[in-house]
């Protein structure tokens, strides 16, 4: 499992400490602490409203937070111009100049740096030949499809090797299949290059397969950072048990003992691990932990109930079952594996203790 | 211009849809008519306003490319719409990045100064400012008249560029910063190649609003006189044919910078 | 990992300094003209402004406000406004209705029609009215040639001249404001009310209208403010008959440069457009 952030001995590229951003009445980022390191891919996950692209914004220099720092590379930056950071960025429509070929937009930074023309032509040529876009420097950027204008940005943000690369939810005007290609494709490139980057969006399953961690956050701060297996089977909170994944969400009190938790309903479910006494919990069970049986009264770890709902979804069977206690729950199973229940089926639903986890509520 | 698709099927408006074009044809003719009237005195061989006209000239024509008088007022008026223009359009333009991109306490005050020159009634305006520039002596000189119409034209200018910069994806600036470019060159490459339409028609605007200003003129010309002054005068004491000429090529001039504008405003189409 | 407890600003209306040096750029961008507008606009209003509670009295005002001959200009003025305001509403609101609703051809002449009017110099479209409307003008002499009339009609240097000549010069104000709040409405929602049942008419006053009102609202006010001040038309078509308030601050200038009376009255018409003006404003917000 991946180590606390504050822990990391490896080098830190860029560090923000307590970033507080306010727009009129909003606090869009109320005291933001992250560490990035050197190398890797960090995703920041957030509905929207959570202050992410803010959180971004404030790295590339857009915005000038009220308080906090943001350090790159041992450098304090916060106040510093966009223009003098040597950030690459990837906005979320790309961006990209319409007035202006390829090959202009790709050798924008080059030009402004007064690189000279030759050395302009050939680093131009080899980052479009990079993304595969070498055939298409003469184009405008209104002629190219979507995935291609966002390899443009891409090629564009990253001809002049900076130190940080920002992606700004750079999927999310591409269909589904295309999105994924190029999810790997830039996973791909970023490792090739070993290029510190910033990823943000709201789609948790992207955050899923691409990073190396995850920055979740809600209403201005971070709730998480961790491996997105640790995100997923160990969130810190309900927000992010929530967030990420289906889940089903249990309201439950500790029990005096501590290894138990008693639910709303009066049932009493087992904990893996000892919690404080009396504390008020969620407990997470993902609906792929949970097993279906037909029924069996008395048996530990489940519960008696009804099937509601069955949605096929290609590689997996979806159910809804109502509970004799009052609540509902998800149930997701492999299709093609037996049994299988229809609506109005009584069904016991079983869990393994290991699978629950209980969440701060 | 708009999509097709959002225009209004005629469906169910047939009864009185024929009156509907019936009535704007009345107000089109209503507005173009005393134009052309305009149009056919210009070529009358009458020397007095007669209408219909008893015969073909182009006498009146000649007699204003002959007369020093027009010809001087004519010269005039390029040149204080040429420099008011150039000092609205930059002052402007500046203005409106202030408004649109800037974040400062009092911004809400400026947003309404810049348009206060549009509300102050254009004789208040007039003789506040003819009486600031007695008071200088400086009444009679064809600059002071191109300063004031800044000011009178400036509104225009900061309306027109607002609105395209508001419509502009700030994201394209931050992007070209990102990249290295300063703050103005990412407006110098960036913004501007990409509001260029915006600024073409507030520059022709504003040259034309100028052009064909008189309140202004008429107090701070003296006998400095600009193309409106000499035709207002005309009109008020003359009532020879030369001013329809006049108004003929000035209708003439404007048809051929709209279609300048129109040409030269073309925009860079967006990314889809 | 929950992050540090929220540091609060007080009262989040101050900004740090370095927020406000990220923005200094923008603040110097329009430092100069706003000078430029404070030098050669505020300055010489204020100073004008100043002049009509010259000697700190306001005789000056009880003259523009009580004299009889004065109070008969300002009413003048705000009967004739408000009856171009009304005459330019009747043409220009069918006006804008057409543009924005026949089809697309017919549209864009519609628009050339208002175009070229507009882009014309007031000055030569009001001596185009001398011609038409004129003792020997175009409309005299036809009727006459006609036999409709024996006499010549009088309609220059009388209101019907001005009230021509500004509405001629103000429809274009009134529709282009409503055409560009028309051309917004979905098309869908008049179709709706008449799916529910409601007749041509009903859709339009219930559900049109009402929702083009904001247009309607912004050209009444433009052609007010500008009828209230307007001076070309009323010098020329009113034959020094028809004394609009703009006519006679002109005359007290330059006739008998009597500054503090022309400051007094041009403080209650800037009064008369401010006061519009904020009307507007008002009605706008309350919509939004």
């Amino acid at each position: 499992m991946d180590a606390r952030p504050l822990s990391t001995p490896g080098r830190v590229a860029l560090s923000l400490v307590g970033v507080v951003k306010q727009y009129d009445r909003v606090q869009a980022l109320r005291g933001a602490d992250l560490e990035v390191r050197s190398g890797e891919l960090l995703t920041i996950l957030g509905p929207s409203g959570s202050g992410k692209t803010t959180l971004l914004k404030c790295v590339a220099g857009f915005e000038i937070p009220e308080a906090g720092t943001v350090e790159l590379g041992g450098r304090d930056i916060t106040e510093l111009a966009p223009n003098r950071r040597d950030i690459g960025m990837v906005f979320q429509n790309y961006a990209l100049f319409p007035h202006m070929s390829v090959t202009a937009n790709v050798g924008f930074a080059l030009r402004v740096r007064r690189v000279p023309r030759t050395q302009i032509r050939q680093r131009v040529q080899a980052i479009l030949a990079l993304v595969g876009l070498e055939e298409m420097g003469d184009r405008l950027p209104r002629q190219l499809s979507g995935g291609q204008q966002q390899r443009v940005a891409l090629a564009r943000a990253l001809v002049f090797n900076p130190g940080l690369l920002l992606l700004d939810e750079p999927f999310g005007a591409l269909d589904r299949k295309l999105r994924e290609q190029m999810q790997l494709e830039v996973r791909r490139l970023q490792q090739r290059l070993g290029i510190t980057t910033i990823f943000v969006t709201h789609d948790q399953e992207e955050a899923l397969v691409i990073s190396d961690r995850i920055a979740v956050m809600d209403l201005g701060v971070i709730e998480q950072l961790g491996g997105p297996r640790d995100v997923y089977a160990r969130p810190v909170n309900r927000f992010v048990a929530d967030f990420i994944g289906e889940s089903n969400l249990l309201h439950a009190r500790v029990t005096v003992a501590g290894d138990a938790a008693v639910l709303d309903s009066g049932a009493t479910i087992a904990l893996p691990e000892i919690r404080k006494p009396g504390e008020e919990v969620g407990l997470l069970i993902r609906p792929e932990r949970l097993e279906l049986r037909p029924p069996a009264p008395g048996e530990d770890a489940s519960f008696a109930g009804e099937v509601a709902e069955v949605v096929y979804l290609g590689n997996t069977l979806k159910y809804t079952v109502r509970l004799d206690l009052g609540s509902t729950l998800l149930v997701r199973r492999p299709f093609g594996q037996p049994p299988v229940f229809d609506v109005g089926q009584r069904v016991q639903a079983r869990w393994s203790a290991d699978d629950v986890h209980a969440v701060r509520w | 211009m708009m999509a097709t698709a959002r225009r209004r099927p005629a469906r169910r408006s047939r009864t009185w849809q024929p009156l509907l074009y019936a009535y704007c044809a009345l107000v089109f003719a209503f507005l173009t008519a005393p134009m052309v009237v305009v149009a056919i005195v210009s070529f009358s061989s009458a020397s007095y306003l007669v209408f219909p006209p008893p015969g073909f000239s182009l006498r009146w024509y000649a007699r204003y490319l002959n007369d020093p008088i027009w010809i001087d007022a004519t010269v005039r008026s390029f040149k204080v719409g040429l420099v008011a223009t150039a000092i609205s359009t930059v002052l402007g333009t500046l203005l409106a990045f202030s408004l649109v991109r800037g974040r400062y306490p009092g911004r809400a005050i400026i947003d309404r100064l810049s348009i206060a020159p549009l509300i102050v009634p254009s004789m208040v305006y007039s003789i506040a400012v003819y009486g600031l520039f007695a008071s200088l002596r400086l009444i009679g000189s064809w600059p002071t008249i191109a300063l004031a119409h800044a000011v009178h034209i400036l509104p225009y200018v900061v309306l027109i560029v607002v609105a395209a910069l508001k419509t502009f994806d700030v994201a394209q600036e931050q992007a070209a910063m990102g990249l290295g470019a300063t703050r103005l060159g990412a407006i110098l490459r960036v913004t501007l190649p990409q509001i260029r339409p915006a600024l073409v028609s507030a520059a022709f605007l504003a040259f034309i609003s100028s052009f064909d200003e008189l309140v202004i003129a008429m107090f701070l010309g003296g006998a400095q006189m600009t193309l409106p002054k000499k035709m207002f005068d005309n009109i008020m004491t003359e009532i020879d044919p030369t001013i329809a000429a006049v108004s003929v090529l000035q209708i003439v001039l404007v048809a051929i910078a709209l279609g300048l504008a129109s040409r030269f405003g073309a925009g860079v189409k967006p990314v889809a | 990992m929950v992050a540090t407890a929220a540091a609060t600003l007080g009262g989040g209306r101050s900004r740090p300094r370095r927020v406000l040096r990220a923005h200094a750029g923008t603040l110097g961008s329009g430092s100069v003209p706003v000078l430029f507008l404070a030098a050669l606009f505020v300055y010489p209003v204020a100073r004008l402004m100043l002049f009509s509670v010259e000697g700190g009295s306001l005789k000056h005002f009880e003259r523009a406000l009580l004299d009889g001959l004065h109070v008969r200009v300002f009413i003048d003025t705000l009967r004739i406004a408000s009856l171009v305001t009304l005459l330019s509403f009747l043409l220009g609101y069918p006006v804008a209705y057409f543009l924005a609703s026949a089809p697309r051809a017919w549209a864009t002449a519609g628009l050339l029609f208002l175009i070229v009017p507009f882009w014309t110099s007031v000055l030569i479209r009001t001596y185009a009215w001398t011609v038409v409307l004129g003792r020997n003008g175009v409309i005299n002499r036809s009727l006459i040639g006609l036999g409709v009339i024996e006499e010549p009609i009088a309609m220059l240097n009388n209101e019907i001249g001005v009230l021509v000549g500004m509405v001629h010069v103000l429809v274009p104000y009134m529709v282009f404001p409503i055409f560009s709040v028309m051309r917004r409405i979905d098309p869908s929602l008049a179709q709706a009310a008449e799916g529910l049942g409601a007749s041509g008419w009903q859709s339009f006053s219930r559900v049109y209208f009402p929702l083009s009102l904001p247009g309607v609202l912004a050209g009444t006010t433009l052609v007010f403010i500008l009828s209230v001040g307007f001076f070309i038309t009323p010098a020329i078509l009113g034959g020094g008959r028809v004394i609009m308030i703009a006519v006679l601050i002109e005359r007290q200038v330059h006739e008998f440069s009597n500054w503090g009376f022309a400051a007094a009255l041009s403080a209650v018409l800037l009064a008369a457009s401010l006061a519009a003006y904020g009307a507007l404003s008002l009605a706008l917000r309350d919509r939004r």
